[in-house]
């Protein structure tokens, strides 16, 4: 069993990697916050989309599973992503704390993990996708990929990444 | 980091000089290989004979077992049997096992892009299953049931009491006045001479359900309608089921205005569960009133760059850009409950309806000249005409 003490020092990631890490967290962000606001203060317009489109917004953020265990999926993502943003500050990049670095990958995981339930509510409980939710899931998908190529490398599982590689 | 070391107390100047010359940090394969370019970059062999003591050397001893990990570089050169030797320091009881040195990112790498393929593996397979798993229920084409008089004949003939004792409020909900528009080319139908009413809309939509009900019932006093059909909403959709009227088979006689309507789909779902069934097409002149305000600057639509509806285009002169009140509002309710109480102006189901139906019937007046004077200059026009004019 390695202990953090195991480990060599914690390298920075290239710098374009902790900018994209933050510019997608902050779009994950704004998104979640449209969607807060809009499911508190009801901002969906009376319409319903032309030619029954897939993408129906207001019956998926008004569905039964808009709701994750009595709490509002979009105020889970916005709490999601207040803590990715912050995770994803360049000084927190450059933590040599490896508990940093260990918790952005979890919520990674667990952010692709819940994406990927709610697509599946949305494409086979709701019927509809909402065009908001699937630019989150989008986000979310492309900062579990950044992560994920990432942050492994930095707590040196399978050897440490060259600086070229990441 | 790199410069950490070189304000760290008690370093000689040859290593702070070897400090400066580390500008980046030491690398996996550095570490774990030892190259000679990296002996070199991280101190040399110098650093190397003087190794690091268990424990990380001075500043890992330093810092202590906190979260942070121990540094690394300044460390010894690891090209060097001495460097190999402080390897072997390091390794001493007490610090754990060292992480062997890894071949490779080769199976890490393939382990991290097998997991986002199995990811995007997992989403086509939604999909797949979405598109052609189908709906377990395939809706096909409905029979038409015509409203019963007793539905029919409340909801086209309420008194003109109650539109004047209602106004433009209602106690239950919010109704949101209709759209005035500026300087447009007044509707007028092919073949016809009369301001046009176009209605666009979907039987599924439980937004065209809540507003069809203050449609019918401004409709009525301006003409004659009929043919007017039973319909609910979707059972599947938001607002599920609500009670309303369908125009597919309607006809409108009305010396005033000349009315069209589309029913764009059922609300049945396809076979293939993927949507509804396609009932009514806009003709030509229709689709280019569509794509003329049936767009984001008129409406809001809760999908950019698609139709919304409902739509209601009053002459060109007003729009209803969606629901005048939610069909929260019309939830649990029958079609003859609803129909029953509209003679009832302390209902506020009523009050949401016909306020909704004092707007669009000063909506028609304002294209059609203010006819008929009856219901034109009524108390009840009268107040949505002055709401509309400072909306």
């Amino acid at each position: 069993m390695l202990t953090r003490d195991d480990y060599e020092v914690l390298t920075a990631p290239a710098g374009w990697r902790m900018a994209l890490a933050l510019v997608l967290s902050l779009m994950g962000l704004g998104v979640s916050i449209y969607l807060t606001v809009a499911h508190f203060v009801g901002t969906q317009a009376l319409t319903c989309p032309g030619h029954s489109s897939i993408i129906n917004c207001a019956k998926v953020t008004t569905s039964a599973q808009s709701y994750f265990l009595g709490i509002p999926v979009a105020v889970l993502g916005l709490a999601y992503y207040l803590v990715m943003s912050a995770l994803n500050l360049p000084a927190a990049w450059r933590s040599e704390d490896w508990r940093v670095h260990g918790l952005r990958l979890a919520l990674a995981v667990v952010g692709i993990v819940f994406a990927l339930y709610l697509v599946a509510a949305e494409l086979l409980i709701i019927g509809n996708i909402c065009i908001w939710c699937t630019s989150v899931h989008v986000v979310t998908f492309l900062l579990f990929v950044l992560v994920l190529t990432t942050v492994p490398p930095m707590l040196g599982w399978g050897g440490r990444a060259t600086d070229e590689a990441y | 980091m790199a410069d950490d070391n070189a304000q760290r107390p008690g370093r000689t100047a040859a290593d702070k000089e070897r400090s400066r010359q580390q500008s980046r940090p030491v690398t996996g394969k550095e570490a774990a290989r030892g190259t000679g370019q990296t002996g070199a970059r991280k101190g040399g062999a110098g650093n190397g004979a003087k190794g690091r003591p268990a424990g990380g050397g001075g500043r890992a001893a330093k810092e202590g077992p906190s979260g942070r990990r121990p540094p690394g570089r300044g460390g010894a050169g690891r090209n060097t049997q001495a460097g190999a030797a402080a390897r072997g320091s390091r390794q001493a009881p007490g610090r754990g096992p060292r992480r062997p040195a890894a071949p490779g990112r080769r199976p890490t790498a393939m382990l991290t892009w097998g997991i986002v393929g199995l990811v995007l593996v997992s989403v086509a397979v939604l999909v797949i299953v979405k598109v052609t798993g189908g709906n377990s229920s395939p809706g096909g084409p409905t029979s038409f049931e015509p409203a019963p008089a007793s539905v029919a004949q409340p909801a086209t003939n309420i008194p003109a009491s109650v539109f004047d004792t209602v106004g433009v409020t209602s106690s239950a909900t919010a109704v949101s006045p209709p759209e005035v528009l500026k300087n447009q080319k007044p509707l007028v139908f092919t073949n016809t001479n009369k301001p046009g009413v176009f209605y666009f809309g979907a039987e599924f939509c439980p937004y065209c359900a809540a507003e069809r009900w203050p449609l019918v019932a401004a409709l009525s006093r301006f003409g004659k309608l009929t043919g007017l059909g039973l319909m609910q909403s979707s059972a599947t959709d938001v607002y599920p089921s609500t009670p309303t009227f369908t125009f597919v088979r309607a006809t409108y006689r009305s010396s005033y205005v000349e009315l069209r309507t589309v029913e764009t789909e059922s609300n049945q779902l396809n076979s293939a569960g993927t949507g509804y069934t396609t009932l009514q097409n806009p003709n030509a002149q229709e689709a280019s009133i569509l794509k003329t305000y049936d767009t984001g600057k008129y409406v809001a639509s809760s999908t950019p760059g698609q139709y919304s509806f409902p739509f209601v285009d009053i002459g060109n002169k007003v729009l209803v850009p969606g629901a005048s009140f939610s069909p929260s509002l019309l939830q649990g309710l029958s079609h003859s409950q609803i129909a029953q109480n509209l003679n009832n102006a302390k209902d506020p189901v009523t009050e949401a309806i016909v306020a909704a139906a004092n707007y669009i019937s000063a909506a028609i007046c304002s294209a059609d000249g203010q006819q008929p004077a009856s219901v034109c200059t009524s108390k009840g026009v009268q107040t949505a005409a002055k709401a509309m004019s400072k909306g």
